[in-house]
């Protein structure tokens, strides 16, 4: 008896350091650290979450440094930089090569993580176009559904301003283009991103309704149906590849979306947290990495060459009619790029328009500049069945280009406003959003010859499918229509 | 619905005790080693018959015979006695080790403790005696160069320890470490932490079959770790003392020369800094960057015209000397042991501090204690614990990986140690022509972060002799761990910006982590041991449960509101992000598995494991496992001259992998802010654990007297290899990842162990064992698309390469491939092979216009090829213990053979023209090239087979010279032992990088990858050790 009142006595003793509650052996564990589908799919109160966060994930995954953005940004020789990230090097390389769109590619990411990273919104926003169709009781299902319509837009047109062909999908369904894997070319994604555009302005303005802080931080949003029309036109006039196209935009669409579009610089306070902007207002600008390319300071002084020859160590400091080749730009004598890699990459001057950004972190930054949208306006009216080269010309001499480059006003002819045009779009606002300034070398057909005019499906995507490799750049696609057949230079 | 523990306390309560009882004349008596232990579970036999018994708890045992009867006393490990019975009721017996290495006993993966001699599977053992001679920094170091099929790279940076890898590797993905088990605690938080003055003994269990017992947790293996107890007897006590100190002896070579232009009166400015043509300077100049300012030189350098790097500099320095300290090491350890027939008890305290070699940087402080007691009830309980508490402070360098690159790619005459303008030292932008470059001397002063740790293992069994064969047992064991890391940048902490000066005060930030880890597993076993005539029949039959919670919260604040006041509250709310995560782990695991000896020699084994685990997917909760076995003893049946013991074992068995706690879940996470990821990854219900089936030859021997021999051939597959899989998301819902089970990994492993008992004599004596390894690892089979994975991507998964392939871009190095890729215009006598073995222009050589150039495909491509392999050929260790009287001589050299290395640091700073290969300086001038060409070699970082090392060493790893006192010269001490320590005193290689042992941690697949960039590098040390028993 007394040995199995010890054997009672030390189980028991052992016993006491396990707590039942604290030892399990349920198999089944939930993921507590991520919402699941079923609760981003049916939930009202995820779902609701899901929209507050969409237009930032838009805006993160255009400014990321896992974006074509800052290659993009060389490649239209608008900065300069010889340093491998981002892949700026190799995809603004002289002469231009074709794109190495392999899986293996160090900088396969560029295209990869913004391919998945736009689709993965898209998923997003046409789950919450669903949820409002289906009848979820969201609280205000009229900004839900402005905000699903505004991000399937954002998405799709961000993906057919950068890719050859586009997935196209909404919530009803994945509409079949018939390309690969039912894949649709890029001027069709577009067409149908303007519609979903159009929808988000539309029940916008019936409704009253605003991006709130939560969508769009820093007071902007209070503007979201100018914001959406500026939007409009951005993705109307960027999408051509090539200055024959030109011909084919709707440019009284063009000028509708901008004469209903911001009054004013459309700004995003940057948190440093959840947002900020890598490209182009950090590694763009920052000391030691990205400087403007030498043909932007031949635009404003036309004594410095716009190309920096080999054997030259210093250019002297330019001088401008331009005050904003002091006010934004600065002066560097000295060069932070290897000679070995190319010269051409060297240059005089650097972008300190957001010394002020780089320095603090947490401010409002301009993502959508009122002299953009005056551009696009300008440009309608001068490219329209019947130019308005007088309007063209009073919208530029009204904006920056008199306002702060104190430069004399433009007159009403054709080539000077367009010539103008082109030159806020270089000087002026080329460090907002990315990929404007390489559009506009795009529709221009100013970009170096060889320069790819859009991206191939990234490899890995390809792989998975899985698809044939392809690629385009140097002289590998269609010249002019894959590939810059000549620019600038 | 729960299992609760305590149903299984019931079930076990429910056993019913037998009694047995004895007839006719009894023998009683106690039987204890040489120590004085009693020994439990010794088999006693009646010579010729098959009565028999056991001795109980206390080493006591009753047994019926008649006068002249012979009685035999057997235990594994002990040399056998025999007594023939006389007048006396009374036969007390002392055993003795059998000091033959096949006579040490096992008792991880078996079905009870046997002989190495009956073992069907190969199970190595490293006792006590062979760890103390040069006692590691930490458990997980402690077995380098000791046993075949084991594979360790020591970690440089204090208190990190070491990887380990037996025999192939078994994962894709997911940790190639073994499962540690100490004192049968499941050890989670590694065995860096672990001190090696308490461990008694290692087993070692290499592969998947012998494995088979642990099932999904084991298909790395398994290491068990036995740690001291308490004896019976006199009380002893023991210190331990060691004071060393450590250094880096081994610093890269460096470019001292450049390639512009020298102003004219340069050699006037020498000591000052150096002065270059095309640069107006400041009277005030120091040598350093600057935005503007008197830092700020006009003008800029002219890169001499020749393009050679052979100019001087107006100063030099040597940054490495300032940059790695001589750390100081101690360690102090002291431990107490007694016993009596009732309980016994081990304590033992230890402190370990390791300075580490970096300046201005603290290292890592441990303190630990452990309390090992256990009771003897009566004569069928038992009850023994296991107590370690361990407390840590780990000090983490600043200036993250980027650090070590830093420190070489300095120009000789940047100016580190100026002041900056407010007062802080160390100047954060010293390199005048260089402004990506920060200090590393002002990172690491400025660095204030703190990882302070506190872990608890402990083990609580209780062991029921039900009958003489029978034996139940309760084991609960857990480890706790809690981590809280703190670092501090202050206000003043200086980053580049836009400011004037090009840097300026960050302001701050603080960072709070905090993490809590419970471990806990509870194990009801019924163990069976029974000798029937010439058979011994062994089995155990188990049911374990596991359940692990991990817990974590973070917690950052940015740009502080006052000065000097590290706390979260001192920033504006919107600038402090949070953020938590957790983890909940159960399993469920059932097995059973017997062993039968017959005659002593022929040998079979099998058992089999069920185990559940919440890792597995929904649809494949449960899996099995397997393991059959069997042995000959040659010898027993044929004699052999010369040979005294032959043995052969086959063994085939499967164990696995679990999945890691997310990877079967939808995985959409959330951010900062309640944002979603647009990173996401697929659910995957059908995911199970991987599968590693083995099959093993062994082959044991002893022979001449003097030699044993221990050779083993395995083939293990793991297959449904963990992968995360690439999807396409505008056909996945925007989902672009998914864990799947793709493929197969086969590893071949030929391992063997020789020991040499060269001199046996009263005064000198000297043992050498040595072992070597080879192993293959292919992939067999890949289901998904290839990958790229480690550090860099440099390491590629692929149906049919050998696994650890690097891939990457090559450049063209023979003039038959170059004649495939002539550009336009050009013949292939227009090219030759130039001095470093690449292929160039032949009349550009020594020009600007000699570029090293980049294998391509048919169409133009880059080529993507195998450039390297991180796998060893071979790894060889010797380990050479000589003793003359008192005097004691080790010595283990570890030699490892092939194992390519990535060096990333070599390339990087070669951006920079700071690789030694770029100075020209002293060079013949037909030898001379330029910096055009070797920024070619540096190929914007990519991945490029130039930069690729054989990673080949020869390391005289451990060394010691010892004298011990005993209590003859010392009366008042039972021994005293004085020893002079060295580890990693000299090291052979051609690499060209601090150290050659490199193992680089790559958070996506948890595994360590031979790139040098990042690395701390490990260190020569030397110490005095003082060792005192009484």
């Amino acid at each position: 008896m007394k040995k199995l009142i010890n054997l009672f006595s030390l189980v028991t003793l052992l016993a006491f350091g396990v707590s039942c509650d604290d030892f399990s052996t349920d198999l089944n564990v939930d993921n507590l650290n991520d919402p699941n589908d079923n609760i981003l799919t049916s939930d009202v109160v995820a779902l609701s979450g899901t929209a507050q966060g969409v237009i930032r994930n838009l805006f993160m995954t255009s400014h990321s440094t896992s974006s074509p953005a800052a290659a993009m940004a060389t490649m239209a020789d608008i900065s300069t930089c010889s340093w491998g990230n981002f892949g700026m090097r190799d995809l603004s390389s002289e002469p231009r090569v074709a794109f190495n769109n392999s899986s293996s590619y160090s900088y396969e990411y560029i295209t990869s993580t913004y391919f998945n990273s736009m689709y993965s919104i898209l998923s997003d926003a046409n789950t919450l176009a669903l949820a409002v169709q289906n009848g979820a009781e969201f609280d205000n299902p009229e900004e839900i559904l402005t905000v699903a319509k505004f991000s399937q837009a954002y998405a799709l047109g961000s993906l057919a301003l950068i890719f050859d062909q586009v997935w196209i999908s909404d919530e009803n369904g994945v509409v079949d283009g018939g390309g690969l894997e039912g894949s649709s070319d890029y001027a069709t994604a577009m067409t149908f991103a303007l519609n979903k555009l159009d929808e988000a302005i539309a029940i916008a303005s019936a409704n009253g309704i605003t991006f709130n802080e939560t969508m769009i931080p820093g007071g902007a949003g209070v503007n979201a149906v100018k914001y959406m029309n500026s939007m409009g036109a951005r993705f109307l006039v960027n999408n051509v590849r090539n200055s024959a196209q030109k011909a084919m935009i709707d440019w009284g669409r063009v000028q509708n979306y901008a004469e209903n579009g911001i009054t004013e610089d459309f700004e995003i306070y940057m948190d440093d947290s959840s947002w900020y902007d890598l490209i182009p207002k950090t590694y763009l600008v920052y000391p030691g990495w990205g400087r403007v390319d030498m043909r932007i300071i031949n635009l404003m002084d036309s004594s410095t060459p716009a190309y920096w020859e080999d054997g030259v160590t210093v250019q002297p400091e330019s001088t401008s009619d331009d005050a904003r080749l002091l006010s934004d730009y600065q002066y560097k004598d000295g060069q932070d790029f290897i000679a070995a890699r190319g010269q051409y990459h060297y240059s005089s001057y650097r972008y300190s328009r957001l010394d002020d950004y780089i320095t603090y972190w947490t401010m409002n930054v301009v993502e959508f500049s009122k002299s953009e949208n005056d551009m696009y306006l300008a440009e309608a009216l001068v490219n329209k069945a019947a130019p308005d080269l007088a309007g063209a010309a009073a919208v530029i001499n009204a904006g920056t280009r008199v306002t702060r480059g104190n430069l004399p006003p433009v007159a009403a002819d054709a080539q000077d406003i367009k010539d103008a045009i082109h030159y806020e779009r270089m000087v002026e606002f080329a460090y907002t959003a990315p990929y404007i300034g390489f559009c506009e070398m795009r529709k221009e057909d100013l970009l170096q010859a060889g320069t790819l005019l859009h991206f191939p499906v990234p490899g890995g995507s390809l792989e998975s499918i899985p698809a044939d490799y392809y690629t385009y750049g140097g002289t590998t696609g269609v010249a002019g229509e894959d590939y810059s057949a000549g620019g600038w230079r | 619905m729960k299992t609760k523990f305590s149903g299984i306390l019931t079930l076990l309560l429910a056993f019913v005790v037998q009694l047995t009882f004895a007839q006719g004349k009894t023998i009683s008596g106690t039987i204890s080693d040489q120590s004085g232990m009693p020994l439990p579970g010794v088999n006693i036999i009646v010579k010729g018959t098959t009565n028999g018994t056991q001795t109980d708890f206390d080493g006591n045992y009753n047994i019926t015979a008649n006068v002249g009867d012979v009685l035999v006393f057997t235990y594994v490990g002990l040399k056998t006695v025999e007594q023939t019975i006389g007048a006396a009721n009374t036969i007390n017996v002392t055993m003795e080790e059998d000091a033959a290495l096949l006579d040490e006993v096992v008792v991880t993966g078996v079905a009870g403790a046997t002989s190495r001699k009956k073992l069907s599977v190969t199970v190595a053992k490293v006792s006590t005696e062979q760890i103390e001679k040069v006692p590691a920094g930490s458990a997980a170091s402690a077995l380098q160069g000791k046993v075949a099929g084991v594979s360790v790279t020591n970690l440089g940076r204090p208190g990190q320890g070491a990887t380990l890898l037996l025999r192939g590797a078994a994962n894709f993905y997911g940790s190639q470490a073994p499962l540690v088990l100490l004192d049968g605690v499941f050890v989670e938080g590694g065995l860096g932490d672990i001190n090696v003055d308490d461990i008694e003994s290692f087993e070692i269990v290499k592969g998947a079959s012998a494995s088979s017992l642990y099932g999904s947790r084991a298909g790395n293996g398994v290491i068990s770790i036995t740690s001291k107890r308490g004896k019976l007897g006199k009380s002893e006590i023991t210190l331990r003392s060691e004071v060393g100190f450590s250094q880096i002896t081994n610093f890269v070579e460096t470019n001292q020369s450049h390639s512009y232009d020298l102003a004219p009166d340069w050699e006037q400015y020498k000591g000052q800094y150096t002065k270059y043509a095309g640069v107006t300077y400041d009277p005030g100049y120091q040598g350093v960057y600057a935005a503007s300012g008197v830092n700020a030189p006009a003008g800029a350098r002219i890169p001499s015209f020749d393009g050679y790097a052979d100019n001087p500099y107006g100063v030099y320095n040597d940054f490495q000397d300032a940059f790695f300290k001589t750390g100081v090491n101690t360690t102090n350890y002291a431990s107490i042991s007694s016993g009596n027939d009732k309980s016994r008890v081990f304590f033992s305290s230890e402190n370990t501090e390791s300075g580490g070699v970096l300046a201005e940087t603290d290292g890592y402080t441990r303190n630990g204690l452990r309390l090992n007691a256990d009771y003897y009830f009566n004569d069928w309980i038992k009850f023994t614990t296991s107590n370690s508490f361990i407390k840590l402070n780990d000090n983490s360098p600043g200036g993250g990986t980027d650090i070590y690159r830093i420190v070489s790619r300095l120009a000789p005459d940047a100016n580190v140690m100026l002041d900056n303008p407010d007062g802080q030292p160390y100047y954060f932008k010293p390199d005048p022509w260089e402004n990506e470059i920060d200090n590393p001397l002002y990172e690491l002063w400025n660095r204030d972060a703190v990882a302070k740790q506190q872990r608890f293992l402990g083990s609580y069994n209780l062991n029921l002799r039900l009958t003489d064969a029978v034996t139940a047992e309760l084991e609960y064991a857990f480890e706790s761990n809690n981590y809280r890391f703190t670092s501090n940048n202050k206000y003043e902490t200086y980053v580049t910006s836009g400011n004037a000066l090009g840097f300026g005060y960050s302001q701050g930030s603080l960072t709070k982590n905090s993490s809590f880890e419970l471990s806990q597993k509870a194990q009801a076993t019924i163990n069976y041991s029974e000798v029937f005539g010439d058979l011994e029949v062994k089995g155990k039959l188990s049911y374990l449960i596991e359940d692990r919670t991990y817990e974590s919260i973070s917690a950052t604040g940015n740009n502080y509101i006052f000065k000097d006041l590290p706390n979260l509250d001192n920033f504006v709310s919107a600038n402090v992000t949070a953020t938590s995560y957790n983890e909940s782990e159960r399993a469920q695991n059932m097995f059973v598995i017997g062993g039968l000896v017959y005659k002593d020699r022929y040998i079979i084994d099998g058992l089999f494991r069920r185990d559940g685990s919440s890792l597995f997917g929904a649809n494949e909760k449960w899996n099995n496992y397997y393991r059959v076995s069997g042995a000959y003893r040659i010898t027993q049946d044929i004699e052999i001259p010369g040979v005294q013991e032959l043995k052969l074992n086959f063994a085939r068995g499967t164990s696995g992998q679990r999945p890691g706690f997310d990877w079967q879940y939808e995985r959409t996470a959330l951010l900062n802010g309640g944002n979603l990821s647009t990173n996401r990854i697929k659910g995957n219900p059908d995911l199970k654990p991987s599968l590693t089936t083995e099959n093993e030859f062994g082959l044991n021997a002893s022979f001449l007297d003097r030699f044993t021999l221990e050779a083993a051939y395995s083939n293990q597959v793991s297959s449904d290899q963990f992968m995360l899989v690439r999807l396409f998301p505008p056909a996945n819902a925007g989902k672009n990842r998914q864990w799947q089970n793709v493929g197969d990994l086969e590893s071949n492993t030929i391992e063997v162990s020789l020991g040499a008992n060269i001199l046996d004599t009263p005064d000198v004596k000297w043992n050498l064992n040595v072992n070597f390894t080879t192993v293959d690892s292919k992939i067999t089979k890949l289901n998904a698309p290839e990958q790229l994975v480690g550090i860099n991507g440099l390491f590629l998964l692929r149906e049919g390469i050998e696994y650890g392939s690097l891939y990457g871009r090559k450049f063209v190095h023979d003039l038959a491939t170059m004649a495939n890729q002539l550009p336009a215009g050009t013949s292939i006598s227009d090219y030759v092979v130039n001095s470093d073995g690449i292929v160039v222009r032949a009349d550009a050589i020594g020009t600007h216009n000699e570029l090293a150039i980049i294998e391509v495909d048919e169409n133009g491509a880059p080529v993507f090829e195998k450039i390297g392999n991180q796998n060893a050929d071979f790894n060889v260790g010797v380990v050479s213990n000589f003793s003359y009287k008192k005097f004691d001589f080790y010595m283990l050299w570890d030699w490892k053979q092939g194992g390519d290395i990535y060096n990333r640091n070599a390339q990087w700073t070669t951006i920079s023209e700071r690789n030694a290969i770029v100075d020209q300086a002293g060079k013949p001038a037909n030898e001379k090239k330029t910096t055009t060409y070797y920024s070619s070699l540096y190929d914007t970082n990519d991945n490029t087979d130039f930069w690729v090392e054989d990673g080949t060493f020869v390391k005289l790893k451990e060394a010691s010279v010892s004298y011990t006192f005993d209590s003859k010269q010392i009366p008042f001490l039972s021994q005293l032992k004085i020893s002079l320590i060295g580890r990693n005193l000299l090291t052979f290689t051609d690499y060209l990088g601090w150290d050659p042992e490199i193992a680089n941690y790559d958070g996506t697949t948890q595994q360590y990858y031979s790139v040098d960039y990042g690395v701390y590098p490990n260190q020569t040390s030397y110490s005095m050790s003082v060792q005192i028993k009484f």
